[in-house]
This record gives structure tokens, sequence and C-alpha cells, in this order.
């Protein structure tokens, strides 16, 4: 009774046709020079186009709406106290209000549907959740094979796990960012390389003996037990091909950065976003990978300039003004490090376009009231991405859209052409 | 069993391309192909049911069931399709894991009467509805019996985080901590021990190649041969802060601490400067370490005054989790005592990481922080020493205690004589005589435990192949050994429970037992009881539950049971909004050791699961009873105390941890509080809220309460189906504030209110809102006063609680939710336990000894 292998997200490879079809912007050959002495790789052939970049930032405690949403739609919105932050980068990013995951519960842990959009029943339960596949391993999976790193996730645990794989289960997510500069841009001594490249040789023969011994396992094992062993071995082959990915790498110098494992070193809950927002680019910028995911975390009284309460103590205001200023003070902080992200993004030239247009920049929180728990009307933005913004987009705050679909849209974005992502009903097309 | 499953899997797929899946109440439509809805239906115990398009089924299984037709179809046929499920077309294919279960469900609201609804003219009568649920009750069972003969009830499963973080540390006989090296473990149906919340991705495979270079790397630490042992006198301590403080602006707390002959006499507390507090030392490497002080209370009227141990590294005032604290004891009024704690210290543990252990008071006056107040900079100096102080006659420091080279070194090498210890370098063994043979006893010897079983040559062969092989790579003869150890502990026979179809093994049943009780490996004498096959002798498994139960290991059930059944881990997911300006560290502390403490007291002296619901007693401390408005506690260490008549304590529901834990921190919710009871006492989980349906804004400016909002949510009839049993408890709860303190009347956040004083905290003012509107009607129409009243009423679900606490045991010891099969099984558990009116300690043993845990 073997079980058919089910592929939830009908994902491929874009061609290079509908690529350049569907709007990715076309490059010349300059770039190539300009990354040159950034990049550790040969650049490939494929590579003759700048690398699509996608990047997550997931918050769990929502945006207060007031401050964030503006009142009027399209280009010429009016800018609302936090989009003031972003006004330099008008234009290059998109608003989205009355996007939501329809049939989310009204709880924390909502975020580990955040990047998934599963169906609203893997979600209902805190401690039962049965997740699909998060958006930036989809891109992962076809987009990360070229690079150091697959992707890269940084930040905090908050509730739930939230990227998950092809099967729903969690990923890890590194808390600290030294750890992921060592990781991208420090070199080991030759005699660490040796060591290294010993332990993963050896890794393999290990692995080669688990599959092996998973195999004799599934004789005497009932039907039900042979598939979860069958996907155990799937699982190991994917640490097989981790393994042979260390190893080249582990060869290979690794880009050289004008950065310090200092600076990366104790991070507070402000310059911790810093820090992150500061790996993603650097990742992105010398091709270490192309998909970054970066979860931030509440922070603490005086973590922001001038708060008293905790973050999460402020979101749950109970319509207090003076607990929604607070709220206010973690929250232009976090926008101040995010348009600090744009600025660096957009400062960097890739031929005729930006590092920025490259990148498909999502900003999101699971909670759309966090003082309410309400799952509704979530803060969305997407910047960059060689999209055509559109400044604010609002869709109906009584009857949300799907954010899958907006997933959907993003995945096109990122060259992989899919039926379906999460609880999508179709594809966005409000960004062109 | 193929074909059939094909079939329908054809069927399900030509008729549902599109498809509503309708759980509880919630319908929400999807777009999605049928073999997608198989899997998801799996992933689902709880009822989903589906309907299909109004295409006829061709299922011939499908008997003509008159008792359906006549009762049912009338609005479950495809025309009505009431709250969008259809029964007439519904497959009855039982051996079909999803049919099974929605089979199971149509039995449930049939059996128990809610179907069909009473305000239905055509009702069957008692004995029709006997006859059909007997009928249907039989077919259900061989079924679902059916499918756990075949291959078992339990699936297979992977050790979790917490499990092989204590597998390794136990094996090694090194405290290890590898949890931040592993991706987060999900649970499923409550609990992290369930098969299908326990997958494994590639990034695990990695990471366990990781976990177990740690774990040999902590076994292999070198430290210094001989324990470090450290100690000093109050004066030493004094003198030497004192020449410390005199570089900083420390000295200006000099005032709060004198020298009285050997003694130090600490007259404040700061929570800013280490000046205050005795430094106890700092792990130098993983092991247990013994920290001693013979210190005690002066000018304390007699009482005793309480000592923390703990981290300093965790800020007061800014960690949510504020799990600084190690241990609290106390000093003795006028009684010099020598107060001990013994501390595991594991490797690669981020918690103790270039962490000191230190010691100060708790309930001294504090000291304004350092430059705050430049004029009460020299406050201590005009102490007239009359206060309360702690003294301190010395400070003793000891670890690590385990003999050099440490038991990991002997788990690894045994007897082989250790080479002359390199400071820095890992202990290696000098090259044995006879290397192959050396290397065939000790990975025989360390197989078999890691295994959890005897092992076969062939095995042996197969990891002293890892050893040949390294050392024809020209590796030494430790190095080789590692390579082989490494090897094991990436094996599944290490990272996966395996279990055969059938009766368990011996030891597979020693296994389930020691992960059951100690999320652990068994030790040497459950595996030689397994080995001699004593676990099959009822009265001995009854015995070595027992002792098992009284080992100290037995705290990790305790900790990982009940801190998931009664969601105590996610106590300190909040802090509290600063309105309760009477919440501190010791309070939290107290709290979560009331709840542990409560459960081990039940488990221990198998009291009924009754207490759970309702109790004359509780474990606490002089802190807790403050909070509780209990007169008469006056130790800081937590103690069985009789509760007084009108305290309205008693029972998990009342202790400030779980009204804590079902708060946000600022405000408390009905709802959240009713679901929990619903939840995890009653195990009858309400259905999740209808779509869109909106939330409740609390407001906290004191116009208008959570409970008058939710007052116009019920009014709706589709609200009402749900919150009518959702509410009351937590109505019965509303009297409990979002740190568990009584109240009469809600605190707001407004400075227009009036200001009133806290009862028992005379201290303490606040902005008094509305009164809190008392008692409530349950949903069956019994009204109720107050939390009082509401626990009697909850004690005629008595039996329900029983049922659902033992459900939740078996589905944390078995890695799998109860089956309809096991329904029989657990009433027999419920039957056999009810002379002792459920003991908790009872129904485990009742449990063990039946076919559900000695039976994969």
């Amino acid at each position: 009774m073997k079980r058919p292998t089910v592929h939830l997200h009908n994902l491929r490879p874009m061609s290079r046709r509908l690529w350049l079809r569907n709007g990715a912007v076309v490059l010349a050959f300059p770039w190539l020079e300009a990354m040159a002495p950034l990049r550790s790789a040969t650049p490939s052939p494929s590579q003759a186009l700048a690398p699509r970049r996608l990047m997550l930032v997931g918050r769990l405690l929502g945006t207060h709406a007031d401050y964030f949403f503006p009142k009027d739609t399209g280009p010429q919105y009016t800018a609302s106290r936090y989009l003031k932050l972003l006004e330099s980068h008008r234009g290059a990013f998109t608003v989205f209000s009355g996007l939501s995951h329809l049939g989310y519960p009204n709880v924390h842990h909502t975020e580990a549907g955040l990047f998934t959009g599963a169906e609203p029943p893997r979600i209902a339960r805190r401690d039962d959740v049965h997740n699909t596949i998060s958006l930036d391993q989809a891109v992962a999976e076809v987009v990360g094979k070229e690079t150091r790193l697959s992707h890269l996730a940084v930040g905090g645990v908050h509730i739930a796990p939230m990227i998950y794989n092809a099967k729903g289960t969690p990923l890890p997510i590194e808390s600290r960012p030294e750890v992921v500069f060592r990781n991208l841009f420090v070199d080991g001594s030759p005699s660490a390389v040796t060591r290294e490249l010993q332990r993963l040789s050896e890794g393999h023969s290990i692995l080669d003996e688990v599959r092996q011994q998973l195999k004799s396992l599934t004789r005497t094992l009932g039907p039900g037990d042979r598939d979860r062993i069958e996907n155990m071995t799937t699982a190991i082959r994917d640490a097989e091909r981790d393994l042979v990915r260390s190893e080249a790498w582990c060869r290979k110098p690794k880009a050289k950065v004008e950065r310090h494992v200092e600076d990366f070193e104790n991070p507070t809950w402000s310059s911790g976003q810093k820090m992150r927002y500061d790996l993603a680019f650097l990742a992105f910028q010398t091709d270490s990978t192309r998909v970054a995911t970066v979860i931030e975390v509440p922070g603490h009284a005086g973590d922001a300039p001038g708060s008293n309460l905790d973050h999460h103590d402020a979101s749950h205001h109970g319509m207090s003004p003076r607990k929604i200023e607070e709220l206010a003070r973690f929250e232009e902080e976090e926008m101040r490090h995010f348009a600090e992200l744009i600025r660096k993004l957009s400062s960097v030239s890739e031929g005729a376009t930006t590092l920025l247009d490259n990148t498909v920049l999502l900003w999101a929180s699971n909670l759309g009231n966090p003082s309410a728990h309400s799952s509704a009307n979530l803060p969305v933005l997407v910047a960059g991405g060689g999209f055509r913004h559109q400044g604010h987009i609002a869709y109906d705050a009584q009857s949300n859209r799907p954010l899958s679909n907006l997933y959907l849209r993003i995945l096109k974005q990122m060259g992989l052409e899919s039926e379906k992502f999460g609880c999508s009903t179709g594809v966005l097309t409000d960004l062109g | 069993m193929q074909g059939t499953n094909r079939l329908v899997r054809c069927h399900v797929r030509l008729a549902l391309r599109e498809v509503a899946v309708m759980v509880g109440g919630v319908v929400l439509s999807v777009s999605i192909d049928g073999s997608r809805l198989l899997r998801m239906l799996r992933a689902f115990c709880f009822g989903v049911v589906l309907i299909t398009s109004p295409l006829p089924c061709r299922a011939t299984e499908h008997a003509q069931d008159p008792f359906l037709s006549t009762f049912c179809f009338k609005c479950h046929d495809q025309l009505s399709a009431q709250a969008g499920f259809t029964l007439d077309t519904l497959p009855r294919q039982l051996t079909n894991a999803p049919l099974l279960h929605q089979w199971i469900r149509v039995y449930d609201r049939v059996a128990s009467g809610e179907m069909p609804p009473a305000d239905q003219k055509q009702q069957p009568s008692i004995e029709q509805r006997n006859q059909w649920a007997g009928l249907l009750r039989t077919e259900l069972f061989s079924a679902s019996r059916q499918l756990q003969k075949q291959e078992g009830r339990a699936p297979l499963r992977r050790l979790n985080r917490f499990e092989l973080e204590h597998t390794l540390s136990d094996l090694l006989e090194t405290p290890l901590a590898v949890g931040d090296l592993l991706p987060d473990d999900l649970a499923a149906s409550g609990f992290d021990t369930v098969a299908t919340g326990l997958d494994t991705s590639g990034t695990h495979w990695v990471r366990y190649l990781l976990a177990a270079d740690r774990a040999l790397a902590a076994a292999l630490t070198w430290r210094p041969a001989s324990p470090e042992r450290r100690r000093f006198t109050g004066r030493e301590w004094f003198n030497q802060q004192l020449t410390e403080a005199r570089k900083t602006s420390a000295w200006k707390l000099k005032g709060s601490a004198r020298v009285v002959g050997e003694q130090a006499w600490l007259h404040a507390q700061t929570r800013e400067h280490p000046f205050l507090e005795f430094n106890a030392g700092t792990p130098t490497a993983p092991g247990r370490y013994r920290i001693r002080t013979s210190i005690s209370a002066r000018n304390s009227q007699g009482e005793p005054l309480p000592v923390l141990f703990f981290l300093p590294h965790f800020d007061l005032d800014l960690d949510v989790s504020q799990q600084h604290i190690l241990a609290v004891r106390e000093a003795l009024a006028d009684k010099p005592t020598v107060i001990e704690l013994s501390l595991d210290v594991p490797y690669g543990s981020e918690r103790f990481a270039g962490q000191s252990v230190c010691i100060r008071g708790w309930s001294l006056p504090v000291q304004p922080p350092l430059g705050a107040f430049e004029a009460r900079e020299l406050v201590g100096e005009k102490l007239d020493w009359t206060g309360p102080a702690l003294v301190m006659e010395w400070v003793e420091w000891e670890g690590p205690l385990d003999p050099f080279p440490g038991p990991g070194y002997r788990r690894l090498f045994g007897d082989l004589p250790p080479q002359a210890a390199v400071a820095g370098a890992q202990i290696s063994p000098l090259p044995p005589a006879n290397a192959t043979q050396a290397a065939d006893h000790l990975l025989r010897d360390f197989l078999s435990r890691a295994f959890r079983r005897v092992v076969s040559d062939g095995e042996v062969q197969q990891y002293l192949g890892h050893f040949s092989t390294a050392r024809q790579q020209g590796s030494t003869f430790d190095r080789a050994m590692l390579v082989a150890y490494r090897a094991i502990l990436c094996s599944p026979h290490f990272l996966l429970r395996i279990e055969q179809p059938g009766r368990l093994s011996d030891a597979a049943i020693a296994s389930r037992l020691s992960y059951f009780l100690w999320s652990s490996s068994p030790d040497m004498a459950l595996s030689v009881a397994a080995a001699k096959g004593q676990l099959q002798d009822p009265k001995f498994l009854h015995a070595t539950v027992d002792r098992m139960l009284g080992d100290a290991k037995a705290q990790r059930f305790v900790e990982s049971f009940a801190g998931q059944w009664l969601d105590l881990r996610k106590l300190y997911e909040t802090k509290p909004d600063q309105m309760y300006g009477e919440f501190d560290d010791m309070l939290l502390w107290s709290m979560a050791e009331e709840t542990r403490g409560f459960f081990r007291e039940i488990l221990e002296q198998d009291r009924s699961v009754d207490e759970f619901i309702a109790s004359d007693w509780s474990l606490l401390n002089r802190r807790l009873a403050e909070h509780y408005a209990i007169p008469g506690v006056h130790s800081w260490i937590h103690a069985k105390v009789s509760l007084p008549p009108g305290s309205h304590r008693g029972g998990v529901l009342t202790h400030a941890s779980i009204l804590k834990l079902t708060a946000n921190g600022t405000s408390t919710s009905p709802v959240r509080r009713g679901s929990w009871v619903l939840n995890k006492l009653l195990g009858q989980p309400p259905d999740p809220p209808p779509l869109n349906v909106g939330t409740i804004e609390p407001d906290i400016r004191g116009a208008i309460t959570v409970r008058q909002q939710l007052n116009q949510h019920r009014n709706q009839a589709l609200c009402n189906r749900c919150h009518r049993l959702i509410d009351p408890p937590g109505f019965a709860l509303e009297n409990f504030d979002v740190i568990g303190g009584w109240r009469d009347w809600y605190r707001v956040k407004s400075v227009y209110q009036a200001r009133a004083r806290l009862p028992n905290y005379p201290r303490f003012f606040v902005s008094r809102g509305a009164d809190v509107e008392q008692g409530a009607m349950t949903a069956d129409g019994v009204r109720f006063r107050d939390i009082d009243d509401y626990r009697n009423l909850l004690l005629r679900d008595r039996e329900q609680v029983a049922r659902n606490l033992t459900q939740s045991l078996i589905t944390y010891a078995t890695g799998t939710p109860a089956h309809f099969a096991d329904r029989e099984v657990i009433e027999d558990i419920l039957k056999q336990t009810a002379p002792s009116r459920h003991g908790l300690r009872s129904l485990i043993h009742a449990m063990v000894q039946s076919r559900l845990f000695l039976e994969k």
C-alpha cells in the first residue's frame, strides 16, 4: 500500500522566455564585471542574468493599523505615520491592506502559517499543527542549488516554527547572527578545513549506513511505518546532498566582505535587526544565497528608544493611548531598520538595475490587530522585485483576499510557475 | 487493502473537483484534488467530514441503513446537506482510515443523543438508538482493531529533542545540551511525543551528526583532575567586595553590608549591582557542582528569610522568561544552618555559558539604583543595623564532583588508562595492546546501551568495520573508536523507537517505560529485567513502575507531561502589564512550583484526579500564600497547606500558574479560559470559530468589560452553539486576574478612575474599574454563583476528567491518541481505578498493564 507521492505544489523552473515575458529585467554584462570582485564562484552561464532573490521578513505582533495603513489608495497615497519613514522609497514598494489567511484562528500561533498559507484546519490548534511548505523553501528548492547556502534563516522562534519543508517539517532558524556571518564569510584555518572535510566524508558513510539500516527495518514493519521510513530515506538523501554541497563549498574560499564577525556579536533587539538585515544583504550581494528569511521577535522594555513596556505588553494595548504610543516606539524602530535595508538594496547596481529590483522583499505579520489577536487585515508590504508598484492597494477589510494569492504572484516573479500555493484561489494581478 | 483504497481514492478524485471541507461548524470552500484531500484527512484525527458534489455514490459497500434513512437523511442527504454533511453517499468502508474516522463521528453524534437534534419531530426510541449504535459500534470496533493488528496502533517515531538530550546525557553520564542544534519539534494531539509530529527533514540528519560530535566531545572534555574547591568567609567576601567596589560607584552601597567577626551581614539588596550578592563560583567544565553556605536570618522576628540561588545574567526586569532562579532556600532565624544546592551544568548549555552562580536575599529592603538618587547614596550608612539581615558565615563551591576522567570517558573507553591529560585537549586513552579486541569489547557494551536491546554479533561487526576502516586510513585508536561511536549515535536504532507489530518485546516494553516516565533510555536494572523476561510479569511490572516513579528522573515526566497537559510550558510566554506591580520573579517561580508540586503530590500519593478539579489543599510558600491571601504560611519553601474555607482556591483551575498562562498579560478572556477547561480538563475541545467571525478587542480604559462585549456576541445563535459551552467556565474564573490574584473589580489603565488599595497588597494602589459580574449558567442550565460553586458542578464530570487524563497519558506514552478500539480498554481502566477514585498513580499502573501499552 505504497502511498503515491503527492506534490502539493506544481513548481517547475520557468523557461527563460517565460521569465522575460513576466517582466524580469534583462541585464547586460557590465553587471558581472562590477560584481566580480565580490563573487567567490565563477559565474555559470545561467548567471548571465542577475539572479532573482527572495527575502521574507516575518513579524509576530502585527502593526498598529492606524499608524501603518494609509487612508487613501494608489501611488499618491498620503503617507501614514510609519510610511513617512519609508517616504524616500515611495514607488519602490506596495502596501497591501485587506489581505489575510482566511479562516485562521485569532491566536499567536498563526505565525506557523504566515509563510505557508496552509489550509486553516492544519493551523487550527497550536499543539496539533500539520503544515505545508513555506514560501522561502518552495523557492529555495529551485533557486537554491547554485549558492553556498540554499537559504538563510535568521531570527528568533517565538511560539511556533515558521519555515517548513515540503513535508511540513519545521526547519531551524539560527538565532545568532554571528554564527551566520562565520558560516558565510569567515574562512577556517587550513587544518580546520581539513578536519571539516574529514568530518563531512565520515558523515557520508554514516548516512549511507543509516539508509541501509532503514531499508532493512522496512522488512518487519507495517505499511504505515514503511511509509514513514520512506519519508526518512528521502530526508537522508536531502542530508547527503547537503553534505555534498558543504564539501564543495568547504574547498572554496568564502566571499570577502568589509565587515567583521565582531559587528555581529551581542545583538540587542534593535541592533539584531540591523545585523540580520545586513546578513541577508551581504549574502545577496555576494550571491552566497538567494533566499533569506528574517524573523523579528518582540522586544523588551527599553529595547526600542524611549520604550518603557515590553513589546508584547504594549501590543495588548486594550485601546489605552499610552500603551499604543509605547507600541509605536517598537514599530517605528523596526520601520527605520527596514527603511535602511531598502536603501542598501537599492544602492547596489546590478547592470542597469539595482539589487532591490532583483530582490522580492516581503514584509508581513501573522496578526492584524494584536490587541485582539486578530488574524484578519494583516500588515503586508512588498518591495523591489521588479514589480509595478502601486503605493497602497486596499482590499475589502470585511472580506479579505487570500494572502496566498500574493504568494503565488511572488512565485511567478521568482520564475516559478505554480497553480496553487497554500490556500490560494488565484494569482494576484494588481502588481502587473 | 490496496485495491479498495485505490477505488476510494478514484471515487473521491472523480467526485471531488470542488469539495467543501467541514470542520465542526466551519465550512470553507477549497478547490483541491482528491488525493490531497485524502492526505489532509489522514492528517486530521479530529472530525473532518467531507461532502461530495451531487454525483451518485457508486460504492457498493454502502448498505442501506433504515435507521439512517429514517432519522438522518432528511437533513443529511445530497439535496439538503445540512451543515454541509451528506450521509447517504458516505461509503461504509471502514477499512479505510479516513472513512472510519467519519463513521466514528457519526456514531458519536448519534450515540450521545446530539443527533438527530432535539428540535426534530421524528426521534428514534431509546431502543432503536441503542440497537443501531450497538451494531455500528461492533463494526467500528472490529475495523479499528483490525487496523491495529495489522500494523500496531502506535506509528514509528523518532526521539524528540527533550528525549534525545536526556538519552545522550544518560548514555554518556555527562550532562549535555543539544537542543539548540536541532529543529523545533512539532506537537501533535497535544504532545511532542506523538509520532505524526515527529518527522525528519534532511536538516535533522545533518544536525544529528553535529549532536553526536558534541556529545562525544562532552564526554571527553578535559578538566582539572581534582574538583575545584573554593571557600570564603563572610569577612573575606566583604573585604574583597569593598576592594572591588572602590573601583566603581558601588562603594556607595557599602552601608548596606557589614562585617561582624567572620560573618557578613547583608541588610539590603539590589537588583542592579552585584555588590550585594555572594558570587559562589563559575562552572569551568560540565558536571555536577555543589554549593553550600552557612547562613541565618537576623532581626526577622523569628521568621525565616528567603535565599535565592540564581544566574545573574538574566536581567530581572527585562527577561520575560524570568528563569534566572535556580533554587529558593531559606535562612532560619538566628540559627546558622548550612543550605546546599546540587547543580548539573550541561555541556554546550547556553544558559550556563560563562555564568557564575550567585546567592542573595530576596525580601531585604531594595537599594535604589545607583546614581538614580544622589541624595540617597549613603542610605545604607544611615541604617541603624536593626532591620532584618541575612548573615553569611561562609560559602563553599565544589565541582565538578565526578571523578576524573569522568564517567563519560569510562562509557567510551572503559578501563583503559587515560593518557596524561593535556590542559584544554580531549582526554584520550593509551592505545591498548590488542586494539581490535578492545574495540570489540567496548563497542558491544556501548551498542546495547545505545540501541536499548541485545545486539547481534553482526551489528557489532558492522561498527567494528567503521573502526577498522579508520585504523587502516591511519587513525589513532581513540580517533577510530570515535568514528564508530559517532555512527552509532546517528543510527536509526538509536534515534528511532523501533517496535514490531503485535505484543512488544521485553526490550521494547523497557524502552516504552523509560521514555514514558524518564524521557530517556532504560537504566541497567530495567535492561536486566527486560533481558530476564521479568517485565511480562504484571507484579514485577507494577513494582518497576513504582521504582521508576520514585527515581529523580521521574521529574522529567512531571516537566514534560504536566508541562504539556496543563500547558505549564507556556507559563513564561507573557509578562504582565505594569498595572500588576505586585508581580515579581519569586511569584512566578512560586506559581510554577505550586502546580508541579501539586501534580507530583497527586502522583506520589495516588490521590484522586478529582483533586485537579477541586482540592482542599495545595502546595504553597509564603509568597504565594500572600498572593492568595492565605494566612499562617511562614516558610519560603513550598509545603502542603490546608486551604481555609472561603479562600476560593483548590484544584488547578485556581492555581495562579494556570490563570496566568490563560491570560495575555494585560487582560483575561472567558473564552480563552473556558476553552482551556474544555480542552485540557474535560478533553472536549470546542470547535474552532466560524470564518470571519471577528474578535473581541479588549478595552482596558474602563468603559466596557470583555464579558459585556461577549454578551453581545453570544446572542447570535451561530455563536451561542459553542459559546454556551465555552463561556461558563471562563465566567467562573472571571474573579481571577491575569496573574491569578482574586479580584472583585477590574483593574484599568486610566488616570480618571478611582484609585483603590489592593486587599492583600496594602502597599499597592491601582485604578478601579467595573465590578466583576459573578456567576453564570452552565450549558445545561444550572446556575452557579462563583468559582466555588462551579467547581462543585464540574465535579459531576469527574469521570470525564479521569477519562481525558487517561487518554492524555495514552497519547503521551504510546505516541498516538486513543483509537476507537481503545475505548473499551479505557473504560476498563476507569472501572479498575474506580476504587481509588481514579488515583493518578493507579491510572498509570492500569494503563501500563493494558494492551495499549504492551502492544505496538
